[in-house]
């Protein structure tokens, strides 16, 4: 009825089509589909309603795959106190000892270890502080051990102050002095718990007219 | 006295050397006319006693009045190595000094010959101290 009245009006609302003159209701359009190719070049061929991904990257060839031996630093920090008896004039010496994980750097661990001492003997009384950057072999031990052997080396830096009583004259002298020595400490740590342990070692030191210097026993608390 | 140096061979923990010799001293001469003073005076020098075999130190002082009077030699690590004297004093005459002289052989108190090096002698008398250097030979 409409077409009939108004001819010239409806054919302006269709859509033109060369080979339908006829009036159509346009269908509604496709669900849009992600046209992608794979590797190969072919379209994928999707079925209705499903979702296409493109397939994984195939990995790129690689070569030698290297690992590491790195530990868990498992004590970042840790007190020593302990005794020494050095192979010189005082017979023992107490020591509390601080030590700093760093870092593990090639087959090593690597600490610092701040140090103070202090004896007296006679006439003589003594106070030392000393910081150390000591290298232990990550192979020298496994974590797992409760005792371990303790080999570790380094630079450490002394200062050393001394006060002499002149005796029988109420008069006391006192010298500094700083130290730059080399250091190998070896001995074992026996690890009683978490918390704590205790170690023995020995160290030699270079430049040193006694290289085998010292003899510590400690207390660990981690 | 404060002392820092770099690498050494000395040991972190040996005693360390508190008087390397260069403590000036008042001790160096005497003079050749006496005690001038009516203050303690001290003065000392080697060389050979009259009956001595060897060349020694020789202390003489000068007291204005009686007092106890302590020498003593210490190392060069402050150690005591012997006791010259350690006594009371009478007052020394105007003008002069104790007769005999204090006299170190450079011995310990064992009669053990010291080795070379450097010593320190102290002198006491009531508040009164002194020392001097000596550099044995």
């Amino acid at each position: 009825m409409l077409l009939a009245l108004s001819p010239a009006w409806a054919r302006a609302q269709a859509p033109a089509s060369p080979s339908d003159s006829s009036v159509s209701v346009p269908a509604p359009a496709p669900t849009p589909v992600p046209v992608v190719t794979d590797s190969t070049g072919a379209f994928p061929n999707p079925g209705v309603g499903e979702q296409v991904y493109p397939p994984a990257t195939p990995p790129a060839p690689h070569g030698k795959v290297e690992s590491h031996l790195v530990r868990t630093a498992e004590e970042r920090d840790r007190f020593e106190i302990g005794a020494a008896r050095p192979n010189e004039f005082f017979d023992v010496i107490g020591t509390i000892g601080y030590r700093r994980f760093l870092r593990y750097g090639g087959p090593f661990e690597q600490s610092m270890q701040f140090e103070i001492a202090g004896t007296g003997k006679d006439y003589l009384a003594e106070g030392s502080a000393g910081v150390y950057y000591l290298l232990r072999p990550i192979k020298s031990y496994k974590e797992e051990w409760k005792i371990r052997p303790l080999i570790e080396a380094g630079p450490g830096g002394h200062l050393t102050v001394q006060v002499a009583s002149i005796e029988g004259f109420n008069d006391q002298t006192f010298h500094a002095k700083a130290f730059l020595k080399a250091h190998l400490y070896a001995g074992a740590e026996f690890l009683l718990s978490r918390k704590w342990g205790f170690l023995v070692r020995g160290r030699l030191t270079a430049p040193e007219h006694k290289p085998f210097d010292y003899a510590q026993a400690a207390i660990l608390l981690r | 006295m404060l002392a820092v140096a770099g690498c050494s061979a000395d040991g972190i923990h040996d005693p360390q050397n508190f008087f390397p010799g260069s403590q000036p001293t008042s001790w160096d001469s005497c003079d050749k006319f006496g005690a001038t003073t009516d203050q303690i005076e001290i003065c000392a020098s080697i060389g050979l006693e009259p009956g001595e075999p060897s060349p020694s130190y020789n202390i003489n002082f000068a007291l204005p009045n009686a007092a106890h009077v302590l020498i003593a030699v210490f190392d060069s690590h402050a150690a005591r190595i012997k006791i010259l004297l350690n006594d009371d004093e009478p007052a020394t005459l105007p003008g002069q000094f104790r007769n005999p002289p204090i006299i170190w052989n450079f011995t310990d108190e064992q009669g053990k010959p010291v080795p070379a090096g450097h010593y320190r002698v102290y002198f006491q008398s009531g508040d009164f101290t002194s020392t001097s250097d000596v550099e044995t030979p």
